[in-house]
């Protein structure tokens, strides 16, 4: 084809695009896909019998609410409908004229940037769900809820204790916790089996490792048998870079403090942190339990050794079991069943270090707020309330895969029936919290850090720490209080 | 006789420095071409086969790696938006930027070739120090520009903001491509245009523009190819995964902390590089001109 | 008669002011997408440098430009410049070493290699191959290329530890991460960046030796030169001018990009934007405004590191304007004998 001909044809094709985007921007195209936007109108409909002040229109309260997550998380906005529905009931049952409408956005991933839109042309949602609870805070977005709180304290005795940790800010609450999850030990019992251990045994572990009388100084040893016998590769995996598990927990078990209660500022115990590098040390290097270079392995490997039974100990998360069921990671099976997991593998808290300590867990909830532009703050912080409270908790809880926030939801007939649910549940009362504070990255940077050297054996622990510390030192100026 | 050893001597010693020079030629620019010779290979083998032996032998040739053109992506327990909306904004975002750098750089080519006034040559200096300044540190003020025209977090709206940022970015250069193209139209054609009776836009629409057809086209390609590969603007603005351009789901799909389906990836990488691999063979001399006159880089 | 000339003046000074408007009508749109790309955004950053524009007053400085809650201040500068910002000193440490490295390979490297491919080489098919491999990674869409290295580099998968040690590189001093360890990281950061810049040094410099007078090259031949002595003694000489502005033009170029470094390093630690470019001693510059602005909110203190560059970038165009003046800038291989 000649070259100014084909030229031609572009500018043709181009000119003919433009027109045609600009064409489809006029029309503001609607997403192609997921964000899902339903209006839902709960009014009093006209086939109630009974009612006898049938005859004004009711006034219509609008409640914007937005979340995200997974498909299965959708639970996240449809309980806040839910809960408006209850709301609704009950005023009709008084005979006031007032009803609630609920119109939800869930989006898949991220919407950060939707909200600063909405709040910059002040029209934001009444209710959102997602962390990043630091910034929401410090931007302004969303309200405190203390005055809230203590006006309705009898709706939230219930909350599970430790989670107002994580909603707590700057010596104000600013958030409900929406869901949460917990971070177990999973071991596999079929590899317990061949080392001799019966059915007792097996199932009397989790409850061992609660009492506090089987310690992480006991399961080392039986890695290191299971490994000596050639029945799995490595005894320990933990995650591939920062999480809350084992390193947070360890550090805590070791009785160490993330933030100062009374000014916010981030702690670092030295003697704390240093047994746990010390832990992490030992693990990998002395006892040889933990590959050298288990930070930075991919997340498939790690799935995939675990599920195939070549390791033994896997600091995993309560997501991990629905997880195991939807990702074909073994070789043979491909998705585990059920069954296969109860059979196979079991989960525990993670345990204490050494006698004398502590077995915990450690929770990061979602959260629900109640925005800074919102016309019904009180109403929104209602239908926040309800929406977590136990049935709706159990609802959301059970088919999304994740913890409840309500320690009544235990009881909870379909969240009974959930056997993992149920059998999980106990970890709430020994969970903990992670810090917020807006430098909290700079110190997982640190941390990670010298987790990787003394894992890998480029450093010892002392050395380690004290990189540790002369770089929060610098990264965190005041804002860092160092605990001898 | 001395003469003829001269000459053996002569001759042996160029012929060692023969192969000297080819063994430099080798070290120098072949050794270093093998990993990106390899990548190439390995793109093509992987993106077809179930598994891949030695790196790049493939075993097992499959279209599995394709799924993605028929069912949605799934990694892991990830799953992504379908991959025709997102084909969809990346050609969209193309389309307008090359439309849009056209439109706006042959007229003001044209007056910076064509025309006298006031300020051309600073005007024509302005433009080449742009084309040195580096655009991408200034995202931040990009960012505050955005949100104010009301632009951030609308969806399709925020990519036709990053639309008009490209155009723009590409513009002093396209200018001066299209400028140079008329500056090789000798006066006489237009002249001979004018005196036979056309008006002024008579003889731009039917003598000159054909001329510059050629550069146009060249323009047009490379500013589609530049809007197609976009990254940085659209990932940093867009954070609605519906809204997201091949390049930006390409990013978050390598970033599943490594948890890395190679097949799938290579497949998918070989299907965004499809507009590129067209236009390099069809038009690769208007192109590599192009290169040689105005990179950036 | 009268109104006949008046007719005709008349035509005549429309057609002046026409002919005097219509080039800035030409102009606009141009000038309009300049200054929407380039000059707002400049001056912005200017103001932003000195602002304390973060995550806490955005909403209300999107609102309203002149809003009470955000400061104007000096704070950012003294953060930069008087080490009151404990990272900066690395930061700086991290870019020289990046553009010193990336530069020797895109301004010396590149002399080389296009005296192998453009001089050494005589066959015209083999050299235009060549050179089109090395434009291969400039013409690549970034994201692909680093998708390409992501894979190289894996240590399961990928084949540059498995190539290195054919060549006899021992096992022990590879690293098990190219993308964290130092200063394996750093040196991956560098040759990423070098092949796609050795390539304009290479084009630069193959254009100007092709416009070398072969009279010239001819001669020394006849004289019984090597083609290294030619290279010596006549190509390089020649290729000054060239290589002067391959370094200027690189050095402003290196010092602002950061594009590739954010692809391979943002999306290999799960962390978004520059995941682990800290802990891989990645961190350039203008990275680093890039990751203040977008993972910590801190817009003010982003825009005073870019502004830093700002102001480097325009000193250096001007010096680049003065050294070559205008025609030069714009026909550097064009040599003059």
């Amino acid at each position: 084809m000649e070259k100014s001909t084909l030229a031609i044809i572009i500018a043709v094709i181009v000119v003919l695009a433009i027109i045609g985007a600009v064409f489809l921007a006029m029309q503001q195209a609607a997403p192609p896909t997921e964000a899902v936007t339903t209006t839902v109108t709960t009014t009093v409909t006209q086939t109630v019998t009974k009612t006898v002040t049938a005859a004004a229109a009711p006034e219509v309260i609008k409640i914007r609410v937005w979340a995200s997550g997974s498909p299965v998380d959708v639970t996240r906005v449809n309980n806040v409908e839910k809960a408006a529905e209850i709301l609704n009931k009950m005023l009709e049952a008084a005979g006031v004229g007032v009803r609630i409408e609920v119109e939800k956005q869930f989006f898949r991933g991220d919407y950060m940037d939707k909200l600063t839109a909405a709040f910059a042309a002040g029209e934001a949602p009444d209710i959102i769900a997602m962390k990043n609870l630091a910034a929401l805070a410090d931007g302004g977005y969303v309200i405190s809820l203390d005055d809230y709180i203590s006006k309705h304290k009898i709706l939230l005795e219930d909350v599970v204790p430790v989670l107002w940790g994580s909603v707590t800010y700057k010596g104000k609450i600013w958030a409900l916790p929406q869901d949460t999850e917990a971070r177990p030990l999973y071991f596999r019992k079929d590899v317990l089996r061949q080392l001799g251990w019966s059915e007792e045994e097996i199932n009397a572990l989790p409850e061992k490792i609660l009492k506090g009388e089987v310690t992480l100084k006991d399961l080392i040893e039986v890695a290191k048998e299971a490994m000596d016998k050639g029945l799995v590769e490595w005894g320990f995996y933990h995650r591939p870079n920062f999480g809350g598990t084992p390193f947070i927990i360890l550090y805590y078990q070791y009785e160490g403090i993330l933030q100062d209660p009374a000014t916010g500022k981030l702690v670092l115990d030295k003697s704390a942190m240093l047994k746990m590098l010390q832990t992490l040390y030992d693990m990998a290097q002395v006892h040889k339990v933990l590959p050298p270079d288990m930070i930075g392995t991919s997340w498939r490997k790690i799935h995939s050794d675990f599920v195939n039974g070549k390791v033994l100990f896997w600091f995993g998360g309560t997501w991990h079991w629905a997880e195991w069921q939807r990702v074909p990671y073994h070789e043979t099976l491909g998705n585990l069943t059920e069954d296969y997991e109860w059979e196979n593998i079991g989960f525990a808290l993670v345990p204490a270090p050494e006698p004398g300590l502590k077995p915990m867990t450690l929770s990061s909830p979602y959260l629900y707020y109640v925005t800074s532009q919102s016309k019904h703050p009180e109403l929104a912080f209602l239908l926040i309330t309800l929406a977590t409270s136990a049935p709706l908790d159990a609802e959301h809880a059970v088919y999304s895969g994740h913890l409840p926030v309500r320690s009544t939801t235990l009881e909870v007939p379909l969240y009974k029936e959930s056997k993992f649910h149920s059998e999980v549940a106990y970890m709430l009362d020994y969970t903990s919290v992670e810090p917020i504070h807006p430098k909290f990255g700079a110190y997982k940077d640190a941390w990670i850090t010298a987790i990787t050297k003394v894992e890998k054996g480029e450093a010892t622990p002392e050395q380690a720490f004290e990189e540790m510390v002369s770089t929060l030192k610098t990264e965190l100026g005041d804002e860092l209080i160092i605990k001898e | 006789m001395k003469s003829s050893k001269t000459i053996k001597y002569s001759r042996t010693k160029a012929l060692l420095w023969t192969i000297a020079k080819y063994l430099v030629v080798i070290i120098i620019a072949v050794v270093p071409l093998i990993p990106i010779w390899t990548m190439i290979l390995w793109l093509f083998m992987q993106s077809f086969s179930s598994k891949v032996i030695m790196g790049i032998l493939p075993s097992g040739l499959t279209l599995n790696n394709w799924r993605f053109l028929w069912s949605s992506l799934k990694m892991g327990l990830k799953e992504y938006p379908n991959i025709w909306p997102i084909t969809f904004n990346t050609l969209a975002l193309a389309l307008g930027v090359s439309g849009l750098v056209v439109f706006v750089s042959v007229l003001g080519g044209y007056a910076l070739s064509r025309m006298e006034f006031k300020g051309r040559t600073p005007l024509m200096e302005f433009i080449i120090a742009l084309h040195a300044f580096p655009s991408i540190i200034l995202l931040i003020a990009l960012f505050v520009i955005l949100n104010k025209l009301g632009l951030y977090g609308k969806g399709f709206m925020t990519l036709v903001g990053i639309m008009l940022i490209k155009a723009g970015l590409e513009i002093p250069m396209a200018t001066w491509i299209i400028k140079g193209f008329f500056d090789a139209i000798p006066w006489d054609i237009e002249w001979a245009a004018l005196v036979d009776g056309c008006s002024r836009w008579r003889a731009w629409r039917s003598v000159i523009l054909p001329q510059v057809l050629p550069g146009i086209g060249a323009i047009s390609i490379f500013s589609f190819l530049s809007g197609w590969s976009e990254f940085i603007l659209v990932f940093t603005y867009v954070k609605n995964e519906a809204y997201y351009t091949l390049p930006v789901l390409i990013y978050h799909m390598i970033g599943e902390y490594k948890f890395i389906d190679w097949g799938l990836l290579s497949a998918l990488g070989l299907f965004f590089t499809i507009p590129t691999l067209i236009f390099f063979s069809t038009s690769q001399k208007l192109l590599l001109r192009i290169y040689v006159g105005g990179i950036k880089r | 008669m009268a109104s006949k000339n008046e007719v005709y003046s008349y035509g005549h000074e429309k057609a002046k002011i026409s002919r005097r408007i219509l080039p800035w009508l030409f102009l606009a749109p141009m000038l309009t997408m300049i200054f929407l790309s380039w000059i707002a955004p400049v001056i912005l950053t200017v103001y932003l440098g000195f602002t304390d524009l973060s995550i806490k007053n955005f909403l209300a400085f999107i609102r309203d430009f002149f809003t009470p809650e955000v400061h104007i201040t000096i704070n950012n500068f003294r953060k930069i410049f008087l080490g009151e910002d404990p990272y900066i000193s690395e930061v700086l440490k991290i870019t020289v070493l990046y553009v010193v490295s990336v530069l020797s390979i895109n301004a010396f490297y590149a002399l080389f290699l296009s005296i192998s491919i453009a001089y050494f080489i005589k066959n015209e098919i083999l050299s235009m191959f060549l050179r089109v491999s090395w434009l291969i990674p400039r013409i690549m869409p970034g994201i692909i290329y680093a998708l390409l290295w992501n894979w190289f580099i894996d240590p399961d998968y990928g084949l540059l530890n498995r190539m290195l040690m054919m060549v006899g590189v021992p096992e022990s001093m590879l690293p098990s991460s190219w993308l964290l360890d130092k200063p394996f990281s750093q040196l991956l950061m560098i040759i990423v960046n070098g092949y796609v810049g050795a390539s304009f040094g290479m084009i630069v410099y193959t254009a100007a030796i092709k416009s070398i007078p072969p009279d010239l090259i001819n001669a020394a031949l006849v004289d019984g030169a090597s083609d290294f002595q030619v290279a010596k003694n006549i190509i390089i000489p020649l290729l000054k001018w060239p290589m002067l502005f391959v370094i200027s033009w690189q050095t402003l170029s290196l010092l602002a990009s950061y594009e590739y470094i954010l692809m391979i390093w943002g999306s290999g630690g799960g962390g978004g934007y520059a995941g682990i470019a800290k802990a891989a001693g990645v961190m350039v510059w203008s990275l680093y405004s890039y990751s203040k602005a977008f993972s910590e909110y801190a817009y003010g203190y982003a825009s005073a590191i870019s502004l830093v560059l700002v102001v480097v970038g325009i000193v250096l165009i001007y010096i680049y304007f003065k050294i070559f003046g205008f025609k030069k800038l714009m026909a550097p291989s064009r040599i003059e004998v």
